[in-house]
């Protein structure tokens, strides 16, 4: 990667995101951090990251109004979005691919499944916008 | 009213499990006649009852009729077929439509011969009918207790029925709890989970300084033992969905060498560890099938696991696949050089929480035994089924199919330009 890739990691746990942001870091990415749904789209709208990793139960909402939000903003309507959840509720998946996520995670997963995913996120968002 | 089991309830009714109107209980009968005469005679007949004690009231028209039952509850309904202003039987669809199953039992007096009437009369819904002229005191007293009897029945029935729906329903709402409450335990534990993951993949992956080839391995270990716990709260809920009938596959047409690949990925590790040749399916182009990529992928990663898992150093697990001759299923098999199953043992592997018993230091069987049937689950919900066959000592075989997908001809020709 040429130029650092800015990542909003949206999670409420304290201690996942602490780990997952060492690892992002180490991946090459900058990240921010946001451990609720409305500092989420706070940062989200203010810094228009290339990436968000979002989890789906967040305090003051969830992760399904957040993306809706951030597919409705011009700003950041094209920042694709990873839901990453602990849940095996059957509906996320399906609500997720509606609110327009590009991909979902269940955790625990590997580091390699997500640099495999972030890669592929933004290999499409970059076409995305060479097509544009 | 006669519909509870009650301490005067006769010695029969205990024995039929069936309230029976108490023998000294004053039963209320609704005599619906435009004769007067015809009235006085039946209100005799019915005070002559050895049995039982008969208030009989009476009605000379429909709508009387309806008045009285609107007035206070009868126990049985005596109807004439034909009144002033309407038809027994039309006065018993209107009595009905207004008090529903609160009706009570009722009987339609026909004239002679009065076929239709009777026909009518059963049509709607009347207990029994008579005919006028057969009208005595055994007739009709017979008539009236049997009505009241069937009719207790019938409020019994209802209100078991009633009873059981009520049952049911707090069944399934308890069930939904305890599927809430699964999700909700395998959320908390994997959520903590995640962190103890990444955390030793950080250490593990060096990130946070040099790691030496054996701490590697430990750590290595540790990753596994997490995946572990993932997969059996997975499987909890795996058979939590499948008791609850929530669990939805999601059919598609996919691609069969996709899913056996991720499959052999999901036990390469553990054979190569154990020492187990695993042996793929040749690389000759295999059809598209109509599966849940995801579903059959968790059947063939758990039959290779158990595979694996159950054979011994220097054995084979081998995935086969094989199409059918007229090109409509695949066979898909996991052929093991393993210890077998004993043929005592061999109609219980699909049971829940069944667990191989294992010869002494081959293999540690662990997990909560889930596996096996949830597999049979996903596969039946494949409409095919999964089947085993073993010869112990020499090997286990466990085996089943998947509809290809029917190409067109138009399909066939674009593909094959």
């Amino acid at each position: 990667m040429n130029v650092m890739k800015k990542l909003l990691l949206v999670e409420d746990d304290p201690k996942i995101a602490y780990a997952l942001k060492l690892r992002l870091t180490h991946m090459g990415f900058e990240v921010e951090t946001a451990g609720d749904a409305v500092y989420a789209m706070d940062q989200a709208l203010r810094q228009a990251p290339d990436v968000v990793l979002l989890d789906i139960n967040l305090p003051g909402g969830n992760g399904f109004v957040v993306a809706e939000r951030l597919k409705q903003a011009s700003k950041t309507a094209g920042v694709p979005i990873v839901f990453i959840t602990a849940s095996k509720e059957s509906e996320y998946k399906a609500r997720a691919r509606e609110v327009g996520a590009s991909a979902f995670l269940e955790k625990p997963f590997s580091a390699s499944q997500l640099s495999l995913v972030l890669e592929r996120c933004l290999g499409d968002a970059e076409q995305g916008q060479a097509a544009a | 009213m006669n519909t509870h089991f009650t301490s005067t309830a006769n010695s029969q009714s205990c024995l039929l499990d069936m309230p029976v109107a108490a023998a000294s209980e004053v039963l209320r009968v609704l005599l619906v006649d435009d004769d007067p005469a015809y009235r006085m005679l039946c209100k005799r007949y019915l005070k002559k009852d050895p049995t039982r004690q008969f208030d009989t009231h009476t009605a000379s028209t429909a709508a009387d009729a309806m008045a009285a039952c609107l007035e206070r509850e009868y126990d049985c309904l005596v109807i004439d077929y034909q009144l002033p202003d309407s038809t027994g039987t039309a006065a018993l669809d209107s009595l009905r439509e207004t008090f529903g199953d609160r009706l009570p039992p009722a009987i339609i007096l026909t004239a002679d011969g009065g076929e239709e009437a009777a026909t009518n009369a059963v049509r709607s819904g009347a207990l029994d009918f008579m005919s006028k002229r057969n009208v005595s005191v055994q007739s009709l007293c017979r008539v009236v207790n049997n009505a009241i009897d069937k009719g207790a029945m019938r409020r019994t029935l209802r209100r078991q029925n009633i009873e059981i729906r009520e049952t049911n329903q707090s069944l399934k709402n308890r069930n939904d709890e305890i599927r809430r409450f699964y999700h909700t335990v395998s959320h908390e534990v994997k959520t903590p989970l995640t962190a103890t993951r990444e955390f030793i993949s950080l250490v593990k992956d060096g990130v946070v300084g040099t790691v030496t080839n054996d701490q590697s391995d430990l750590l290595s270990l540790a990753l596994e033992s997490c995946d572990q716990i993932t997969r059996q709260f997975d499987e909890m809920l795996d058979l939590a969905r499948l008791e609850s009938g929530k669990m939805r596959l999601q059919l598609q047409q996919c691609s069969l060498e996709d899913m056996l690949a991720r499959s052999l990925a999901s036990c390469a590790h553990a054979a190569r560890d154990r020492n187990v040749r695993l042996i793929e399916p040749g690389s000759a182009t295999l059809p598209a099938v109509s599966a849940d990529a995801n579903r059959i992928v968790q059947v063939l990663s758990n039959l290779l696991g158990n595979a694996v898992k159950f054979t011994p150093e220097g054995g084979q697990v081998e995935l086969r696949v094989e199409l059918d001759p007229k090109g409509e299923q695949v066979r898909l098999s996991v052929i093991d050089s393993g210890c077998g199953i004993d043929s005592s043992e061999l109609e219980y592997v699909f049971d829940r929480l069944y667990q191989s018993s294992v010869p002494d230091g081959q293999a540690q069987a662990g997990g909560l035994g889930l596996g096996l049937s949830i597999a049979f689950e996903i596969v039946r919900m494949h409409d095919q089924l999964l089947s085993v066959s073993s010869v112990p000592g020499i090997g286990s075989t466990f085996a089943f199919d998947l509809a290809v997908v029917q190409r067109t001809k138009a399909e066939y020709t674009v593909a094959d330009k």
